[in-house]
């Protein structure tokens, strides 16, 4: 009895979700969807759904009651811009971009909103039977987000509210199916894009003929805005899509008929797009011709996959004494006392001045010409510079180690939380005399030894090589920038440790092919995860 | 083997040094030994140079201390990334001008270059060179990198490998034969003590490297003391969550030696089939024991390995500290003296 009630409540009810305007043009397979992944989320008045800034993926539907949207703008002015009842939705930019919530949603009287999760809202979004869901969805996202949404880009963050209220009318959504080619290198600028979602890669042909990828553009990252610059402006790669791809396009003709008769914030405008022309434009290696391999070395080097090198960190086996002296340079040079070098990586046989040895390519950032880091990173937080090295962006970091795993050689590391003991603790210079170092360690505090948990001393603050805090984030080699050398090339005794590029390293064929032959290829090249 | 050890231009260093030696006991007609006999100024001169090899030799240990605690000068050049970014922008301006023909001779791209870096102020952080470019590429291509101001390491080491040749020569010269005084027993005796254990370490350090390394095929050292440490803790935090009896049957097991698997094997067929938790945690302490069982093996056949070719250091450096107090004392006296 009890589940016959149950069904028939569950029959009435899914049939008032599709009498509601928005869900009404579903077609079957995506009602089904719907049903199995929506969810009610009820609250009490006052009940904050969403704050501005906090990174959600769901999509809500008002089904009862009252809210108020709050926004607060660059000028630090917070404001009250809609109330939403029955029928009205918000979450749209957060549940296809990933967009850190661009408005505060809070209730005004009890209310009950219908949830979906991002992945679901994507699926009905894209699909192309649901036209008419999307062009819904579109039409409120252009009335009430898109003005917000375009002021996180960094073009766009100083510019007169009126004036990106009037541009806004000019932006074009655009889908891409995969592989297309959204601009082409060295033809002229013409538009300003921001990827909604899906993902764009960047690259250069080098004279080689082999492509650099500079950047990749996932989303909510934008491109183009040298094109809003005075005069004209080239693209500094192909720009190509990697997966189907929505974009917002802002035409730079748009722009310059809205903000025509406003020669100020056409200047504004302009400036900042000047200033961020001075972004990735030129890989390293340009000109450098890259060397035929032999085949059994290219295997070793695909096995390791070590081909998408850019300049390796190397250690010569026959040399290291293993005095460690490369590692702890390496914590002196960094106030935090963490470690960015890491000794373990692929070994193979080499030769280094004549002399056949074996290497080790220790897990230092190798720039990769493809970075996956860069791939995995859904925030824009990962770039290549000018000087063609591949650097963190903090500002957009949100600590979530994707690139972490993403890395295939191990080479980014997760910072210690906020509060936590630094990870090479201060050591005391007793300590460090060979052989009887060990007598001036200090005892364990009595506390550690009665089972209490120790008290964390509160470390510095973890700072990038910009001066940036990164407790939480990901770190990775810096080349010790701003100083004159790299800590570990520089204070090798036995000039055991170099920098080279992979490609003009001398692998040793023969020993390579005979470990191939006997099958023990695996003890040579060993993965960057093993050990 | 490392060759590197045995080719550096402080060889010619330390041979001008042992030429200035032998030229100062030809011209005096001195014999070996008995330099101070003759004349107290020849043994000045002999102890001076003697003193400023030391000195050149203990450079190195110095450079590598202060280094290691971020005390170097070195540490205080570091500029604002900013600063690079600027002189990088710069130095594309420079490749651009060469790749549209404006800039024609090396002269003038290494000037316009200097210049660059003088003017942002990272002249003493990066050092750029320019080379000849590939036919059909721009005529000159530039390289950016570290200045490396105090030169590295290896350079220092070669410094004092064979200044300390010289300063050991110096003070057989200088002091002869002269164990007859206690003073001089000592400065002569700490002095050989430091060079042969010197000699024996840079062969070791030449050899033993390489040794290590045909034994690293399982694990390298770095990776076999980092899993002997994680398997060592999570043992013990295993261990901790024991009730008493079970941990007294994991030690017995454990102090079984050849015979534990064996023994541990019939412990948990021995257990209730009912007692799942228990059983579980021995289980697992017992498979960590076992790991932790060999990969300590394998750390200590590469430890020693390591202490084969580093042990020297044991009497190398307490004998050159000792050295060097004796050489103070030694100077002192003749100060007061």
């Amino acid at each position: 009895m009890v589940d016959e009630i149950k069904s028939e409540l569950e029959t009435q009810e899914n049939e008032l979700i599709f009498k509601l305007e928005l869900f009404a043009g579903l077609p079957p397979r995506l009602r089904k969807l719907l049903l199995k992944f929506r969810r009610y989320t009820p609250g009490q008045a006052d009940a904050v759904f969403v704050q501005q800034g906090e990174y959600t993926e769901e999509f809500h539907y008002v089904l009862s009651g009252s809210i108020s949207a709050y926004r607060t703008d660059v000028d630090g002015k917070t404001e009250l811009f809609e109330f939403l009842g029955p029928h009205d939705w918000f979450g749209e930019a957060s549940a296809i971009s990933n967009q850190p919530s661009l408005a505060t949603y809070k209730a005004d009287a009890a209310c009950t909103l219908l949830t979906i999760d991002g992945g679901t809202f994507k699926i009905l979004y894209k699909d192309s039977a649901n036209q008419d869901f999307r062009r819904r969805i579109d039409e409120r996202y252009r009335r009430q987000s898109l003005a917000a949404h375009m002021r996180t880009m960094p073009v766009f963050r100083n510019l007169p509210k009126d004036q990106l209220a009037a541009i806004k009318s000019h932006v074009r959504f655009e889908t891409h199916p995969k592989g297309k080619v959204i601009a082409t290198e060295g033809a002229d600028a013409d538009a300003v894009y921001m990827v909604r979602s899906g993902a764009i890669s960047c690259s250069r042909k080098l004279p080689s003929g082999q492509d650099q990828i500079l950047e990749y553009h996932m989303n909510n990252s934008s491109f183009g805005e040298r094109s809003l610059a005075l005069g004209t402006t080239k693209w500094p790669g192909t720009y190509t899509t990697l997966a189907p791809t929505d974009v917002l396009v802002i035409s730079k003709a748009a722009v310059e008929s809205t903000l025509g008769g406003d020669a100020k914030s056409l200047e504004v405008l302009q400036k900042a797009s000047f200033a961020l022309a001075h972004e990735p434009s030129a890989g390293r290696g340009v000109g450098a011709p890259r060397q035929e391999k032999s085949a059994d070395e290219l295997e070793v080097l695909v096995k390791g996959g070590r081909v998408k090198g850019g300049e390796a960190l190397v250690i010569d086996l026959q040399r290291c004494v293993r005095c460690n002296m490369c590692v702890e340079t390496c914590v002196a040079v960094h106030e935090d006392r963490v470690p960015r070098l890491s000794k373990k990586g692929q070994r193979t046989p080499a030769v280094i001045e004549l002399v056949p040895t074996e290497i080790s390519l220790a897990t230092s950032c190798y720039n990769c010409d493809i970075p996956e880091c860069m791939m995995a990173c859904n925030y824009g937080a990962i770039r290549r510079d000018s000087e063609g090295l591949i650097r963190f962006v903090y500002d957009n970091c949100v600590g979530c180690a994707m690139c972490v795993s993403a890395c295939p050689y191990g080479v980014i590391r997760y910072t210690p939380p906020p509060g936590s003991a630094p990870i090479v603790p201060e050591e005391n210079f007793l300590e460090t005399i060979p052989f009887i170092g060990h007598l001036f360690k200090k005892a364990a505090p009595a506390a550690a030894a009665a089972g209490v948990a120790p008290e964390v001393k509160k470390a510095d603050p973890i700072l990038s090589a910009r001066g940036e805090k990164v407790q939480g984030k990901s770190i990775k080699c810096d080349l010790c920038a701003g100083l004159p050398f790299e800590g570990c090339v520089y204070n090798c005794p036995t000039s055991a440790i170099s920098r080279k590029d992979p490609t003009a390293i001398r692998f040793d064929e023969e020993q390579i092919h005979s470990r191939v032959v006997d099958g023990s290829i695996a003890d040579a090249v060993r993965g960057p995860g093993h050990g | 083997m490392n060759q590197s050890l045995f080719r550096s231009r402080y060889a010619i260093v330390a041979i001008l040094a042992l030429a200035a030696l032998i030229a100062v006991l030809a011209f005096s007609k001195a014999d070996f030994g008995v330099v101070g006999a003759r004349s107290h100024g020849l043994r000045l001169w002999t102890g001076s140079i003697a003193l400023a090899c030391m000195l050149l030799a203990l450079g190195y240990v110095l450079r590598k201390y202060m280094h290691k605690y971020g005390y170097s000068p070195e540490f205080r050049l570091k500029v604002p990334i900013i600063k690079l970014e600027q002189a990088e922008t710069r130095i594309s301006e420079i490749r651009r001008q060469i790749l549209k023909g404006q800039l024609s001779t090396r002269k003038e791209v290494e000037s316009l270059v200097s210049r660059a870096l003088r003017e942002v102020g990272v002249q003493r952080i990066v050092r750029v060179e320019v080379a000849e470019g590939a036919s059909g590429g721009p005529k000159f291509t530039l390289k950016v990198g570290k200045a490396f101001p105090f030169g590295k390491a290896a350079k220092w080491l070669h410094l004092h490998l064979y200044i300390s040749v010289a300063f050991a020569f110096a003070v057989w010269v200088h002091g002869g034969t002269g164990w007859d005084s206690p003073l001089g027993a000592v400065l002569l005796g700490f002095s050989t003590i430091v060079l042969v254990t010197g000699v024996i370490g840079i062969f070791l350090w030449a050899f033993g490297p390489a040794w290590l390394t045909n034994r690293e095929r399982d694990l390298s050292i770095e990776e076999a003391f980092v899993l002997r440490e994680g398997f060592s803790r999570k043992l013990a935090e295993l261990r901790e969550k024991m009730e008493p009896d079970l941990r007294a049957v994991l030690d017995d097991v454990s102090a079984k030696g050849a015979d534990r698997d064996q023994r541990a094997r019939v412990l948990l067929a021995a257990m209730p089939a009912a007692d799942t938790a228990r059983r579980i945690q021995l289980q697992d302490a017992l498979v960590l024991g076992g790991q932790l069982q060999r990969v300590e093996s394998e750390f200590k056949l590469l430890w020693r390995t390591r202490l084969g070719f580093m042990a020297w250091r044991a009497v190398h450096l307490p004998a050159a500290l000792f050295l060097s107090i004796a050489v103070v004392v030694h100077m002192i006296s003749i100060a007061v003296y």
